[in-house]
């Protein structure tokens, strides 16, 4: 079972693009001689090879390969100052588009055509109505803050064709070794349940356009994730989660990492459970690495991205900060897609095109504290007309501007024993017994609406209390860091001297796409903690079944 | 007793991982308490270990395709007492949970899985009969929520997993036949969705039954959309199913329909559309007989009470509409039998010999001579209705309706076509009519979804008789012209008091929803079920024309082959 995953059904890159664009001419030549005409036209299909293996119980939870293709279908009609995807304001924002995913057959035959007819068909209707509205509502609605053209063309295209890397992964070794790894994460009565995985992907992604653009390009990437739980005698739900993501599934960690991870991920559990519950505080906070990358991926990525400061509803919280400072003069900020290994990680935010057919570049987000410039997709805002190849989506959906890798960067830098020793001094002077250093989180969410509080929330997964008096660390739980940008920002102090990696996904109008964080420890003077939800479950009543609880029963069988 | 006798001697099921596992757990069941909460008085398990495949085609190329493995536990905990428990109550979180088991389903994994589940699904039991007990006093004439029944031990055996790609391979071959231009036309849409289910399902509970019965379904689902030129949707389906590939029929036959129901599309886009609006006599032949008797008389004999709202945040939860099976009622003419007989064909994927609660199935004489005397019945009773007759279906882990499985409807006499068609006529005559109307197939609600191409709404969403996919007009020398673009308005339930004339019987099977939510794209998550019943000369319904949507006529022309 040892597979090497190829597109083995699916058409040669250039014939598949070859087919796209003869489609895309064919489309234009038609939709032109309409009354409402398109202005610009992409085609993208996205082929995604998937192999993921789990296990739990001791036993194989899951092991499955599979091969989808989706077609993406960006089509804007009217003029690139005013086109179909421009904003609605007031009732008519309830209009949205019914257009749902669209998977597509793997041979280039009549069917892939004519499912790339209906698609184009039904985003032309739908483009063509929404032009009417956007006039209309233009018409009758204030003048818009923002009155950036829709749409940036671009003097010149692109032809590429990148060598995208075979993804091969043994299933039937990961299925023994990971069944392995589960049996030793169910031997504690209190892991209630556990699952580790393995999940390779690669992505290969045809894209052309009306600007002449033809590119092939993709990624291959493989994360192994570990996940223990238990539910505390006071209802508290604990969840343990690690996860490691490369670039080749060969680089995955070795049987004999995993089950160092295991035992070391049960005793975490079992140090949790065993932890107080936090209560709400405020007072200085030492941040490491990954959960400064995730505080800074919430406090500032989202704010950051372009398409937020064309809409009315949204916050716009650095809009008018453009040459201000925002951050201490000590710390840099940039997102570059470009970096594919960085602090000795593989980073998810890699990629050498966006979705929209532009080439990743380094966007310079703040230098020396000030504040420079936004994530930007093709659709310009207000001082920046421009793409810096952030343009993203996931498959099936529309792209706009998203993070890739966000990294934080710092010119002056203190030892991890420094920042604690100032981490103690600003407990002390705040009249406080500790401080709280988040050493792990487990994510986070940020509302940049101007509605809702303009606030984020970074969800601590391990954090200690750091005693003034120069006790040991008490590890805490069940609180989450809150707050809003500007105050969070002005309270920071002083960072360390490594970075760290952080690696996840991050969920947002466009779906979901791979990310990454890049910080260094952060020190901030003040901030401020809320008790997190508490689970009211009792622990399962009865005794966790155990490997003796047996029949004569024999193997696996229906 | 007599029953019973024969089943306690019928073959025990053998010790597996999963048996062994849902018996220890099931066992432990006794153990779980709480402070002041009633007891369990009755826990099941289903546990379904099943090799799937799904396959769409589209017009002779895989779209999509998914082989995982289905193997799930479902867990129904009852607290209280049969007179009144924790069931029949809206809402959710009701101590009927489910729980995924791994692919490879050691003792102890699925022991683990189930741990969980028992535990979360006591929890939720004792919850909710204490919110019914709340919100909702048992009337004097309450029938109670549950009847227990003797307990059963049979083997029937497993099936091996289907040829996955034998399959793919047919959905193939047969979507390619949609693809095929019709005198220079072709369909908009053509697809075929393949599933196939193979496997075993346990079913044990504390009482002492003990089940293993085979999972064997494969079924095919071919949409089909035609468009005419003034932007109408023509949508019409086909539908079989049956325990094997091979039972299918062969495919030379599979692709001759397909291309004749291709062909009859195509042809039917060129027809000119309904106008105006007709009132008078309409004769249902073919499948559309099968179908008027499917959406307007099996609701009526479904018969297990809806469950008692429950008053939530977001208003009343658990009201239902369907079901209104009431007894003593004329549904049909005088001499006219329902009978369903889930074993009447046991090759068909919807024959069972146990129900979903491991009762024994029963044939019911659901009407006779016109009247409801009964209604198809799981272990909920009713106060006319107080015991089961072994027709529970539905989706495992919920509570589970009586429900149609093989069904036949039976007139005291039929006529010949001739004088069906002269009955016909007198009648539309009475109506100043020069022509009658007749309907041979009605658009499967499901398959004119467009929005959402892969997948598709049960009978359950029609919220009345569907669209005929084309009317006949009939005249007095035989002549016929076809119409596209017809609808009926409010077909009631009387309309079956008001057959004028009866024809040939005819049969057809279709899929009904499990849970009365719309299922996803595979053509083997409901419940097949098969109806016979005969073409029938209705007395008068309305029918008003549904024009097409200009605007959705293609832009771009289709591509070629």
């Amino acid at each position: 079972m040892f597979l090497a995953l190829l597109l083995l059904t699916a058409a040669p890159a250039s014939e598949l693009t070859d087919l796209l664009s003869a489609e895309l001419d064919n489309a234009l030549e038609v939709f032109s001689a309409q009354d409402e005409k398109p202005h610009y036209l992409a085609l993208a299909v996205t082929d995604q090879d998937q192999v993921t293996v789990s296990a739990r119980g001791g036993t194989v939870g899951s092991s499955i390969e599979r091969h989808e293709r989706v077609l993406d279908v960006d089509l804007r009609v009217g003029e690139p100052a005013l086109d179909s995807t421009h904003p609605l304001r007031g009732f008519s924002a309830m209009e949205g588009s019914s257009r749902s995913r669209v998977l597509l057959p793997a041979e280039s035959g009549y069917a892939l055509r004519h499912a790339i007819r209906t698609e184009l068909d039904g985003q032309y209707r739908d483009h063509a109505e929404r032009i009417v509205m956007i006039r209309a509502n233009r018409s009758v609605k204030v003048e818009e803050e923002d009155n950036a053209p829709d749409f940036s063309p671009r003097d010149e295209s692109t032809v590429d064709e990148l060598p995208i890397a075979d993804m091969d992964i043994d299933r039937e070794a990961w299925e023994v070794a990971l069944s392995g790894i589960s049996a030793i994460l169910e031997e504690s009565e209190h892991v209630h349940a556990s699952n580790v995985q393995i999940q390779a992907v690669r992505t290969a992604k045809s894209f052309v356009d009306s600007e002449g653009s033809s590119i092939v390009h993709g990624t291959v990437r493989a994360r192994v994730s570990m996940q223990v739980q238990s539910v505390a005698d006071d209802g508290d739900h604990i969840n343990v989660f690690v996860s490691k993501d490369v670039h080749d599934p060969s680089a995955l960690p070795t049987e004999d990492v995993l089950t160092s991870w295991a035992t070391e991920a049960v005793d975490h559990l079992h140090a949790l459970r065993d932890a107080p519950r936090a209560t709400p505080y405020s007072g200085p906070v030492l941040l490491t690495g990954k959960a400064s990358g995730v505080f800074f991926h919430e406090v500032f990525g989202h704010r950051v991205e372009g398409h937020r400061q064309k809409r009315e509803s949204e916050g716009k919280t650095f809009a008018d900060y453009v040459g201000k400072p925002i951050l201490p003069d000590f710390i840099d900020v940039f997102d570059d897609p470009t970096i594919a290994h960085l602090a000795g990680d593989d980073l998810n935010g890699h990629y050498a095109y966006d979705d929209e057919g532009v080439p990743a570049t380094r966007a310079e987000l703040v230098d020396d504290g000030v504040f420079q410039g936004f994530l930007m997709s093709r659709t310009p805002i207000s001082g920046f007309p421009d793409s810096n190849g952030h343009g993203r989506r996931m498959a099936g959906r529309a792209p706009v501007a998203r993070m890739g890798n966000t990294i934080v960067e710092a010119a002056k830098t203190s030892t991890r024993e420094q920042l604690r020793t100032r981490l103690r001094k600003y407990a002390k002077d705040q009249d406080l017994d500790f401080g709280i250093l988040v050493e792990d989180i487990e994510g986070g969410f940020t509302l940049t609406g101007r509605v809702m509080p303009n606030a984020f929330n970074v969800r601590a997964s391990t954090a200690w209390r750091v005693f003034v008096d120069g006790r040991e660390d008490e590890l805490i739980r069940g609180i989450d860091l809150v707050g809003t940008p500007f105050v969070a920002f002005s309270n920071l102090r002083a960072a360390g001297e490594e970075r760290q990696v952080f690696n996840g996904h991050c969920g947002a109008e466009s779906g979901w796409v791979p990310v990454s964080a890049v910080a260094p420890d952060l020190l901030f003077e003040r901030l401020e903690f809320q008790l997190k939800e508490k689970g009211q479950e009792r622990p399962p009543l009865l005794d966790k079944p155990g490997p003796d609880g047996s029949s004569d029963a024999e193997g696996v069988a229906q | 007793m007599i029953v019973f006798l024969a089943l306690a001697m019928a073959a025990e099921p053998p010790v597996t991982p999963v048996s062994a596992a849902l018996s220890a757990e099931l066992e432990r069941t006794s153990e779980l308490s709480l402070p002041d909460a009633p007891p369990i008085y009755l826990a099941r398990t289903h546990a379904l270990v099943m090799e799937q495949t799904n396959i769409l085609a589209s017009f002779g190329s895989t779209v999509h395709r998914n082989d995982s493995p289905f193997n799930v536990a479902y867990i129904e905990l009852r607290v209280g007492e049969p007179a009144f428990d924790n069931t029949g109550f809206g809402g959710w979180q009701t101590g009927f949970t489910s729980a995924s088991l791994p692919l490879q389903p050691t003792e102890e994994a699925v022991r683990l899985e189930l741990w969980r589940g028992m535990d979360r699904s006591y929890k939720e039991a004792v919850e909710q009969y204490a919110r019914k007990s709340a919100q909702f006093t048992a009337p004097d004439d309450y029938p109670g929520d549950y009847t227990l029944v003797e307990p059963v031990i049979d083997d029937l055996g497993t099936r091996d997993a289907p040829d996955r790609d034998g399959l793919e391979a047919l959905a193939q071959r047969l979507s390619a036949t949609l693809a095929e231009p019709v005198d220079g036309t072709r369909l908009v849409r053509g697809e075929v969705h393949v599933g196939a289910e193979a496997g075993t399902l346990w079913t044990l509970d504390s009482s002492g039954t003990h089940l293993r019965r085979p999972v064997a379904e494969t079924s095919v689902r071919a949409v089909l959309h035609a468009q005419a030129e003034d932007g109408m949707l023509l949508a019409d389906h086909d539908y079989l199913t049956a325990q094997s590939a091979n039972a299918l029929g062969t495919v030379e036959t599979l692709e001759m329909s397909l291309r004749v129901r291709a062909r009859r599309l195509v042809k039917l886009a060129e027809a000119p559309a309904f106008e105006g609006e007709y009132v008078g006599p309409v004769l249902f032949e073919q499948s559309a007989a099968v179908d008027l008797f499917r959406f307007v008389l099996v609701p009526q004999l479904e018969g297990t009470p809806d469950e008692i709202p429950f008053d939530s945040f977001f208003g009343d939860i658990g009201i239902r509409s369907a079901g209104d099976a009431r007894l003593g009622r004329r549904v049909l003419p005088v001499g006219w039998d329902v009978r369903d007989d889930p074993l009447a064909d046991a090759a068909f994927p919807g024959s069972f010999a146990y129900d979903a609660e491991g009762t024994p199935s029963q044939a019911v004489d659901l009407v006779t001579d016109g009247i409801v005397r009964t209604a198809l019945m799981s272990r909920v009773p009713r106060s006319d209705i107080p015991e089961t007759n072994g027709h529970a279906r539905g989706a495992l882990g919920q509570r589970a309706q009586g429900r149609a499985s093989i069904m036949e409807v039976t007139a005291p006499k039929s006529d010949s076509t001739r004088k069906v068609h002269k009955k016909a006529m007198a009648l539309a005559k009475s109506y100043g009519h020069d022509h009658y109307i007749v309907v041979r197939r009605l658009q499967e609600p499901s398959a004119r979804l467009r929005s959402e191409p892969y997948a598709y709404l049960t009978d359950d969403e029609a919220q009345a008789l569907p669209m005929p996919l084309a009317i006949v007009k009939v005249f007095a020398d035989g002549r016929e012209e076809t119409l596209r673009g017809a609808q009926f308005t409010s077909v009631q339930r009387y309309a079956l008091r008001d057959i004028a004339a009866v024809g040939a019987p005819e049969t057809a099977q279709y899929l009904a929803s499990a849970d009365g939510q719309p299922v996803d794209s595979s053509p083997t998550s409901g419940l097949p079920t098969r109806l016979t019943a005969p073409s029938v000369l209705i007395g008068e319904l309305e029918l008003v024309a549904a024009p097409g949507d200009s605007r959705s006529i293609p832009l771009l022309a289709p591509p070629e082959q």
